[in-house]
């Protein structure tokens, strides 16, 4: 299977949101990074039909997802970025309710329904109204109606926002459970969920893509160039000003800097492994 | 569309409306029978033309039409879209489940009323005429609250705003009953307020003047309606 962005643009009032992207996704999870702004929301709601692209397309094996239609959407599996819930209806209602509508009969509606709340650890308070639902309950509710129907393609729209550590961990076991055989496309703040299941990396900046690879391609970009420095509070706040700087700990009057520098910034730096928050500010600062 | 009718049977705020105009209609029928036993019939026969009509008016444009916006309210509408059915068939389904829970709600009034006149109404003379009438009146509002119901969730389809279509189509359906019949004159504003906009069929009164052309009147505020729904359906990638 292959989706397909084909030179797809955006513009909203004159104003480019997405300008000529262009990647093409097949098996896997692919994780989408880029600054507030960057196009993110704008580029997936195209990718899934939600929105309509200034120029270009989107393609499924070859097919205009436009034309496509219900199809298309047969096989999708959507979560927004603000997924919102009817108040009054329960987890289970909520579910049973979009599994209809993503043309599952009755009896799989249920089944689904059953399976997915267990996995999102929700099936203990399936009869509670979604309304006294916390803001990682509700999140957990949007992941498993993304998974209702099996879909081949999954677009996740910051799925992790709201969720504590552990409910991340869960999250990304089972995403990676699910990307052997579907086409996973998901956007975070949070860089380490990222690092932890991205097969690969879209970085997106003002609306163009800057560069696409594989985790430890890009993280191979970095090399040399992420360094490590104990330093006086006094020395070390300047230098971080200089500087893009990932980390600063302050412990026994002493800062001890990570900083990302082409040139060693300080006679007493020494270069070390560079992480995706490096990477991250490497590109985006 | 089982589904979407539910919804709306499930609304506490559907069974409060009717509620609420039976409890007036129990009033005015509880008064009639003490002091206006003469016209108690009368009152009956003419239930749609101020108390029907109200519940109903209310019923569609606070309760029923809340389908099409709701997605929007609650942010659930990107999800709706991106399901296989939630695009055309849903718009269909709901469009289909307001106008059944519309008749249903005509249904329950008029059961309703006959229960109510009927409990009230022992030992006071009885004529055919009037309940002829009644009936007669039933099916012009049944009609006219399906027209309203089909336009009104259109208009609301399309603004995605249950307050906005109130005033759009609640505007019109007040003034039509403000309008005094006698001073109006055809082809002038008020006219088209008065007869214009589904209230005088809602109030069980059948347009006896110019029939053809509210014929078209009608049949063009439907298809429109629809036809701009259907637009703003494609250009927001709903259908």
């Amino acid at each position: 299977m292959s989706l397909m962005v084909e030179n797809v643009s955006k513009i909203y009032d004159k104003i480019p949101a997405i300008e000529h992207v262009n990647f093409e996704l097949e098996y896997g999870i692919f994780g989408l990074l880029g600054p507030n702004g960057a196009g993110k929301t704008t580029l997936m709601r195209i990718m899934a039909d939600l929105l309509v692209p200034s120029t270009g397309r989107v393609l499924l094996n070859g097919q205009d997802i436009s034309s496509l239609g219900q199809a298309y959407r047969n096989k999708l599996g959507y979560l927004p970025q603000d997924f919102g819930v009817y108040p009054n209806f329960t987890a289970e209602q909520l579910l049973l309710y979009i599994a209809r509508l993503k043309g599952l009969s009755k009896v799989q509606a249920r089944r689904e329904t059953d399976v997915l709340l267990e996995l999102v650890g929700l099936s203990d308070i399936k009869k509670e109204k979604l309304s006294g639902f916390s803001g990682g309950q509700r999140q957990r509710v949007g992941i498993a109606q993304a998974l209702l129907n099996d879909p081949q393609i999954l677009i996740m729209d910051e799925p992790t926002a709201g969720l504590d550590p552990e409910e991340r961990i869960r999250f990304r076991g089972i995403l990676s459970d699910l990307s052997q055989n579907k086409t996973v496309l998901l956007s975070t703040h949070i860089v380490s969920d990222i690092e932890a299941v991205a097969n690969e990396v879209i970085l997106l900046k003002k609306g163009r893509v800057l560069k696409i690879g594989k985790p430890a391609e890009l993280l191979a970009l970095l090399d040399g160039k992420v360094w490590t420095v104990t330093l006086s509070i006094d020395e070390g706040t300047i230098l971080a000003k200089q500087y893009p700087c990932s980390n600063t700990v302050h412990f026994e009057g002493k800062s001890t800097l990570r900083l990302i520098s082409e040139q060693q910034p300080h006679p007493a730096a020494q270069p070390i492994t560079p992480n995706m928050e490096d990477m991250y500010l490497y590109f985006f600062r | 569309m089982k589904r979407e009718l539910l919804r709306i049977m499930k609304m506490p705020l559907y069974w409060l409306v009717i509620g609420g105009g039976m409890t007036i209609r129990l009033v005015f029928a509880y008064f009639d029978r003490l002091y206006r036993q003469d016209s108690f019939w009368n009152s009956f026969a003419d239930f749609w033309n101020k108390i029907g009509a109200f519940t109903m008016a209310v019923l569609i444009l606070v309760v029923l039409i809340r389908l099409f916006s709701m997605d929007r309210e609650h942010g659930v509408q990107d999800v709706i879209s991106s399901t296989m059915l939630g695009r055309r068939n849903l718009f269909l389904y709901r469009l289909f489940a307001v106008v059944t829970g519309a008749c249903i709600g005509v249904s329950v009034l008029a059961a309703a009323n006959t229960i109510l006149s009927a409990l009230f109404g022992q030992g006071i003379a009885l004529n055919n005429e009037w309940i002829m009438a009644f009936l007669t009146r039933t099916g012009i509002a049944l009609c006219g609250s399906v027209g309203l119901s089909v336009v009104a969730g259109a208009i609301c389809d399309i603004s995605k705003s249950q307050p906005v279509t109130l005033c759009i189509c609640g505007i019109p359906f007040i003034i039509s009953i403000f309008v005094n019949a006698d001073v109006v004159r055809p082809f002038e504003l008020f006219w088209f307020f008065r007869y214009g906009f589904f209230t005088e069929l809602m109030r069980g009164r059948l347009l006896q003047s110019m029939l053809g052309f509210w014929v078209i009147w009608y049949s063009t505020i439907l298809v429109l309606a629809l036809a701009i729904a259907i637009a703003k359906r494609k250009e927001r990638k709903e259908l």
